[in-house]
């Protein structure tokens, strides 16, 4: 890591602090699989998993650690809480600056539905007070279920979602949250915000691997299994074990990731969630107001409430190439779409995309100034 | 020692309990029992000392954790 200038943290987070790095080398030969056996490595194994959940509870403030359900990534816990949650018709509201992880699978569950379900977009692009107006706009007597992320992976926006959470309280509509780019950065409340479920990464703003994830379920909620399998328990059966989280988690737990998880929440309890939004905050302020020096740059999105994400592109070129130009001078950022064809519809850049530099709080302003200068010299060239 | 044993709906549920029983100062002991007939199939259960089950159980009742069945031994299971 030490010649490249790593700014792609909306991705997934390096580097990674010296706890999570130490941990996955030690932590191979250690652990059985869990919940399954009564040997000595399968019960560490059960342990160390049922710590990690109460270390996610202690970062979400929520006291139900037997609802928190371990995934690959944020995409199959999203899967898992839409195809858990949804109802067999009605209305599903979902903002413009949704991934590609929460447009696909509810569009899948509206085609297959044949009518029976249909979603909306609001738009979240604009101050939170439209925000809040366009998405109430969207609620019918038919609304059911609303799938908000709350920081777009294009632009690092934060949508209103305490705002939107009351208001699905009020009107009994299930709210899953897309947490995937705020978890670990914007501290989120889970015993005071009404939701149905959260969903997160754990590689990303929480420093874990990747192959960690998470969905926090609110404990009113049950929902459907969307795999089933082997989870270690009332194994005579033929049915799934009805109990969260066993009921959502079968098949082998990804046991390394889950402990690099831990390392990583415990590495942001120490830091501070606050002093690491502020860090990253003020390196893509510093960023956006150096670009907007640069003739021939535009920066994309900008808005009031944001963590460290910074989009922009540099005009005649596309945002692919000024990514692999930066590449070829050991900086990593990200062009292209993001996986989110809504957000960048919203955005006006679907036919060039854009370039994503997202920071993490081990970046520092030195980052800044050498990906300014060579931002300087490409728009030369 | 000898012990009873708190059986719980699942192994995630167990550790909760123990980790209840733990910040109240009462030690426990996770152990997988092979066949529990009101589970259908195998489970977790909490071992816990005989003279501090009784104390035991009503803290983990108090805090609302089902125990789906109470085993004097794990002979015959």
């Amino acid at each position: 890591m030490s010649d490249i200038i790593y700014l792609d943290n909306a991705a997934t987070t390096l580097p990674k602090p010296q706890n999570v790095a130490s941990v996955l080398c030690s932590c191979c030969n250690k652990y059985g699989n869990p919940g399954r056996s009564s040997h000595v490595l399968s019960m560490n194994s059960t342990r160390l998993v049922y710590s990690c959940r109460e270390i996610i509870c202690s970062l979400f403030n929520y006291s139900h650690p037997e609802n928190v359900i371990f995934t690959y990534n944020t995409t199959y816990a999203l899967n898992i809480a839409i195809f858990g949650l949804c109802p067999d018709n009605g209305e599903i509201i979902i903002s413009n600056l949704e991934h590609n992880s929460v447009l696909r699978p509810v569009h899948a569950l509206c085609e297959k539905s044949q009518g029976k379900l249909t979603y909306k977009v609001f738009d979240a692009l604009e101050s939170d007070e439209k925000c809040v107006s366009s998405f109430l706009n969207c609620i019918s007597g038919k609304t059911r279920l609303a799938v908000i992320s709350s920081c777009s992976n294009v632009t690092g926006k934060l949508i209103p979602i305490h705002k939107i959470s009351e208001i699905c309280r009020q009107k009994g509509i299930k709210l899953i949250i897309d947490a995937a780019q705020s978890a670990g950065i914007v501290p989120l409340d889970l015993s005071t915000l009404y939701f149905s479920a959260v969903c997160c990464a754990g590689h990303k703003s929480l420093y874990g691997v990747m192959g960690s994830g998470f969905c926090i379920f609110s404990h009113i909620e049950n929902p459907e299994a969307f795999i089933v399998g082997g989870n270690g328990t009332q194994s005579l059966s033929p049915l799934q074990n009805g109990i969260l989280p066993e009921k959502l988690e079968s098949g082998t737990l990804g046991v390394i990731p889950i402990c690099t998880l831990r390392e990583g929440i415990k590495h942001i309890l120490c830091v501070g969630q606050e002093e690491i939004y502020s860090r990253c905050r003020k390196l893509s302020e510093t960023l956006t107001l150096s670009l907007k020096n640069i003739p021939g740059i535009s920066v994309i999105g900008e808005c009031e409430n944001k963590v460290g994400t910074v989009l922009f592109n540099v005009n005649n070129k596309s945002s692919e190439s000024v990514s692999q130009a930066l590449s070829r001078k050991g900086i990593c950022t990200r062009g292209g779409f993001h996986c989110s064809l809504l957000a960048h519809k919203a955005l006006g850049t679907e036919n060039t995309g854009g370039v994503r530099a997202s920071f993490s709080h081990f970046n520092t302003e030195k980052d800044v100034e050498i990906l300014i200068n060579e931002l300087y010299n490409i728009t030369r060239n | 020692m000898d012990c009873k044993y708190m059986v719980f709906s699942s192994v995630t549920y167990s550790l909760r309990g123990m980790s209840l029983l733990q910040k109240k100062g009462i030690p426990s002991r996770l152990e997988k029992i092979k066949n529990i007939p009101s589970l259908g199939g195998c489970g977790y259960a909490l071992a816990v000392d005989d003279a501090l089950f009784a104390n035991a159980l009503s803290i983990i009742q108090n805090e609302g954790l089902k125990i789906i069945e109470v085993l004097e031994s794990k002979d015959g299971l």
